[in-house]
């Protein structure tokens, strides 16, 4: 485990601070801290429990987190400025983050107190300050302070909270002398280093923690800069030439190590070692550095002069690296896209970025599917198949076939004569011509062009020389058996707009020609169509297999790993278990409703199956029991209401694992309108929804993007944007503008009184609206408008609300919380209340809503 | 006088019952609200979320619909 530092130096690359890695054995630096964060040299430095790094730079103070990103919720936008206009010379943080710094100057603002939020608490300009000021907090809280007085001429150090408790003047001391040390052992003594203006000499001084009694003050002939009292016992001190190390009993000196350099400041490392930077000096070790890594003993163990400036401060940082790296990562996701004849790839994490190859040769206007397996994605699009190819690189060539030179087989392990470059032959394009060669590099050498490629695998006759070198990956090109070679390696079908994989078999389904026909290519081979060969991986087809084709159209195919594939059919249900070239057989689960479209299911997190069919919503419990309609109970007319069409309609359902939901869409092909239920299955109820148009759903993908900030359920949008639910969203992007969700909910139809011919009179309303109080931990609701509705039955008031009838109150919350009592007078029967927020840049939750009610005498 | 807490129709939709035979967790009427408040994801009635871009691109260079989407996992 490296342990870090964070040093402040005069100027280096345009730099004012480095994050640094002490690895054991060598200094590196991990992160710079850019000038326009820290502008001038650090002169103090201090960091809290959590790792944050105040740094002080001129009259600044600037909060960071370990890794080096401004705070920016501290003081303004993570920066405080002190009146004064000199350099801030220490700071020190008590146990709740209030921040001390001070000044060494006559100014005003001289030293001050921040709270843990970063605004100015106290200051104090009461006292003279000079030269060797030091600040340090008590665990009581108490303040110390340490300062040159000018006017009396000596240092001082006290004590105060809100007034002063103790003031000790080092009469002994000569003017203009300063405290540069100064530090706080367990509330019980209190060591600082006096220096006087003599330069060269100064006392080592250890007090009571009341600054009553000296337990000792020792002379010794050195300057120093600063100092430390070590977690293990002694006090360090950084002087103009040398690490001193002093016995905190007695004072004496025991160990000092000859830095050959001024070093300005030391720091205890995590791991106990003592960082002293300054200037660059050759030291007693003969090593020329300007950070000198000791032992708590003071011998050297390392150095560097990886920041080549002089260095100033120096802090520990909890941003702890290993001493080595780790790759977990042994792969990448990436998404694609098909819109307007046209593939696009993420070329990078927030960036999608066309196939241009692919450009205009599928047609979005006809039905396309596309399935993930062998690192590709398949597209099949009528009679267009297609591969999508991230992983591979691509050799051409044009002597294949030519003379004796033979085709690589699939699997074959192919090496570069010139280059030393070599790959694994996955797809070849034909048996003779212009061919390209598809394959895993291996290793990171690249073939060359004109570089002579052959088999290692000892087939001498596999030899021919490249066009050009390698070409990368993103690659799109046609989906065949291999080489193209329908003799031996099969046919696929000649159409086919369903595709999926299943068993390590790419399937086809939807030709025209064949609607109840499945095509499945051998196992672990998508190139391979021979049907029906003797071997159990055999590429097999509805009319080569036991199993059999199903006698109804094929519309869907929903996989289930290796175990079962459902077929979702016009007007039925069938399951095929296990392998169909192995004993598979495939079993009717229904033949009251089909499924509607390739993209009209979805499967939950428990892998139970949802999808739409001839009646509304279906489940199906583990994806391999009968249907049971879900939809009927809440949505009895869903089916009417709706009035699918497949050739005006695109039946969507999807999987929000985010929301534990199922949304159903229904969008109108032709210009995105929408409408849909948000099936949430924690309630097992349906909430309708719609979109804006330009957000009508087309298709959809629970991506497991590499950046959890992209692992999202997307949807692909009627305007050509991959979009999704967004919590922090409170409007619907269209685009240039963003649309306001229309959004509104009536509560259940009160009756007011039990009795049926006695009214009710509500005399206020109280609205409990989300959010707790203004700000605070908990996100606030927007306000609302809320519509009051009454009559003398529950369908008319219900009634009335659809039919957009005059409220009898209509009136707005407007804040979060509970609301102030809205006193009312509402006689009635049965009252409706109606929630509606169509405002943009709003949204709102509501806790709860309560009335006073009494009867209000007999109905008429 | 007593308080009376108008029941949240936390369940969503219904259309089955008839007006005043209708649970008191359901709505008769409602559109874009959820039962998950997109302030906290606790379980009570909110605006639906909103929808955002996930990627500034147009994929498509037009106004035409995404039609397909999918993931590939590979060894780069």
């Amino acid at each position: 485990m490296a342990t870090n530092f964070i040093v402040g130096c005069s100027v280096v690359d345009d730099k004012y601070a480095y994050i640094l890695a002490d690895t054991g054995s060598s200094i590196s630096i991990i992160a710079s801290i850019a000038s326009t964060v820290i502008a001038a040299t650090p002169k103090a430095s201090t960091v809290d429990g959590l790792g944050n790094w105040y740094v002080s730079f001129d009259s600044k103070i600037t909060k960071m987190n370990s890794s080096g990103t401004v705070n920016t919720a501290w003081a303004t936008s993570g920066t405080y400025t002190s009146l004064a206009n000199t350099s801030i010379r220490d700071l020190a943080l008590d146990n709740n983050n209030n921040l001390l710094y001070c000044h060494p100057v006559i100014s005003n603002r001289t030293i001050g107190l921040i709270s843990s939020a970063g605004t100015i608490v106290a200051t104090d300009s009461a006292h003279f300050w000079d030269y060797g000021d030091r600040v340090a907090f008590a665990q009581d809280g108490q303040i110390y302070l340490g300062f040159g007085d000018e006017g009396s001429g000596q240092p001082h150090c006290l004590r105060y909270t809100a007034a002063l408790v103790t003031d000790v003047t080092f009469a002994s001391l000569a003017a203009d002398s300063g405290i540069e040390f100064l530090a706080i052992e367990r509330d019980e003594f209190i060591h600082l280093w006096t220096q006087d203006n003599d330069f060269g000499r100064g006392y080592y001084g250890k007090y009571s923690y009341a600054l009553l009694t000296a337990a000792f003050s020792v002379l010794h002939q050195f300057t120093t800069n600063n100092g430390i009292l070590h977690s293990g016992g002694n006090v360090y001190l950084a002087t103009n030439s040398a690490v001193i190390q002093m016995n905190t009993t007695t004072g004496a000196v025991t160990n000092t190590f000859h830095t050959g350099g001024v070093v300005y400041d030391i720091c205890e490392l995590a791991n106990g070692n003592i960082a002293a930077v300054g200037r660059t000096g050759t030291n007693q070790d003969g090593a020329t550095v300007n950070i000198n890594i000791l032992d708590t003993s003071l011998s050297y163990l390392y150095g560097s002069s990886v920041i080549t400036g002089n260095l100033y401060s120096v802090v520990e940082n909890y941003y702890e690296t290993l001493g080595f790296s780790i790759t977990d990562k042994q792969y990448s996701n990436s998404l694609i896209a098909v819109s307007n004849e046209q593939v696009w790839y993420q070329s990078a994490t927030s960036t999608m970025s066309e196939i241009t190859a692919a450009r205009g040769t599928i047609s979005t206007a006809s039905p396309l599917t596309i399935a993930e397996g062998f690192q590709k994605a398949f597209i099949a699009n009528g009679s267009v198949f297609k591969i999508v190819d991230l992983a591979t690189i691509k050799l051409s060539t044009g002597e294949l076939g030519a003379g004796s030179v033979s085709v690589p087989a699939y699997g074959a392990i192919l090496s570069g004569d010139t280059s030393g470059a070599g790959m694994i032959c996955d797809f070849v394009t034909g048996k003779t011509g212009a061919c390209k060669i598809y394959g895993y590099q291996i290793g990171d050498t690249a073939f060359s062009s004109n570089d002579t490629v052959k088999d290692v695998g000892a087939t001498a006759s596999v030899s021919f020389s490249l066009t050009t070198a390698q070409t990368e990956a993103p690659h799109f090109y046609d989906w065949t058996p291999y080489t193209n070679d329908t003799t031996n390696y099969g046919s696929m079908p000649g159409q086919s707009y369903i595709v999926c994989r299943y068993r390590g078999r790419m399937v086809l389904a939807g030709h025209p020609n064949y609607p109840h026909q499945w095509y499945m290519s051998k196992m672990s081979s998508p190139f391979d169509w021979v049907y029906g060969s003797s071997d159990p991986l055999t590429a097999v087809a509805g009319n080569n297999a036991d199993a059999a084709e199903i006698g109804d159209i094929v519309r869907a195919l929903v996989p289930y790993g290796d175990d079962f594939l459902v077929f979702g059919c016009a007007g039925s249900i069938h399951i095929l278990n296990g392998d169909p070239a192995s004993g598979g057989s495939i079993d009717e689960l229904s033949n009251t409703t089909g499924m509607f479209s390739p993209w009209s299911w979805c499967k939950d997190s428990k892998g139970d199956l949802y999808f739409f069919g001839n009646d509304g919503l279906y489940i199906m419990a583990g994806g391999r029991s009968k249907p049971q309609i879900i939809s009927n109970g809440a949505l009895p007319n869903l089916k009417s209401d709706w009035a699918v069409d497949p050739s005006t309609h695109r039946i969507i359902l999807l999987y929000n694992p985010e929301r534990n939901a199922v949304l159903l869409m229904k969008t109108l092909i032709a210009d995105g309108s929408n409408v849909g239920y948000w099936y949430q299955l924690d309630t097992g109820g349906f909430y309708p929804c719609s979109l804006p148009n330009k957000c009508g759903i087309y298709s959809n993908l629970n991506y497991n993007a590499d950046d959890p900030d992209y692992r999202k359920t997307l949807f692909g949008c009627a305007d050509g944007y991959i979009k999704t639910l967004s919590d922090s969203a409170k409007d619907d992007d269209i685009g240039a503008s963003d649309a306001a969700i229309s959004a509104f909910v009536t509560f259940p139809i009160e009756k007011l009184i039990e009795d049926e011919d006695v009214n009710g009179k509500v005399t206020s309303l109280t609205f409990v609206n989300a959010g707790g109080v203004v700000s605070g931990d908990y996100s606030d609701s927007d306000g609302f408008i809320y519509e009051i509705h009454r009559g003398d039955d529950a369908e008319a008031v219900l009634e009335n609300i659809r039919d957009g009838a005059t409220a009898f109150i209509t009136d707005t919350v407007t804040t979060t919380g509970r609301q102030t009592k809205k006193r009312t007078k509402i006689k009635c029967n049965y009252l409706g209340i109606k929630l509606i927020n169509d405002n943009v840049g709003e949204t709102f939750a509501i806790n709860k809503i309560v009335g006073s009610v009494k009867p209000a005498g007999k109905v008429r | 006088m007593a308080n009376k807490e108008f029941q949240q129709p936390i369940m969503g939709i219904n259309y089955g019952f008839p007006v005043d035979k209708t649970p008191k967790s359901y709505s008769g009427y409602m559109n874009n609200v959820f039962p998950r408040d997109v302030l906290e994801r606790r379980i009570r009635l909110g605006q639906r979320p909103g929808v955002d871009k996930v990627f500034e691109d147009n994929i498509g260079n037009s106004y035409s619909p995404v039609m397909a989407l999918i993931q590939i996992k590979y060894v780069s």
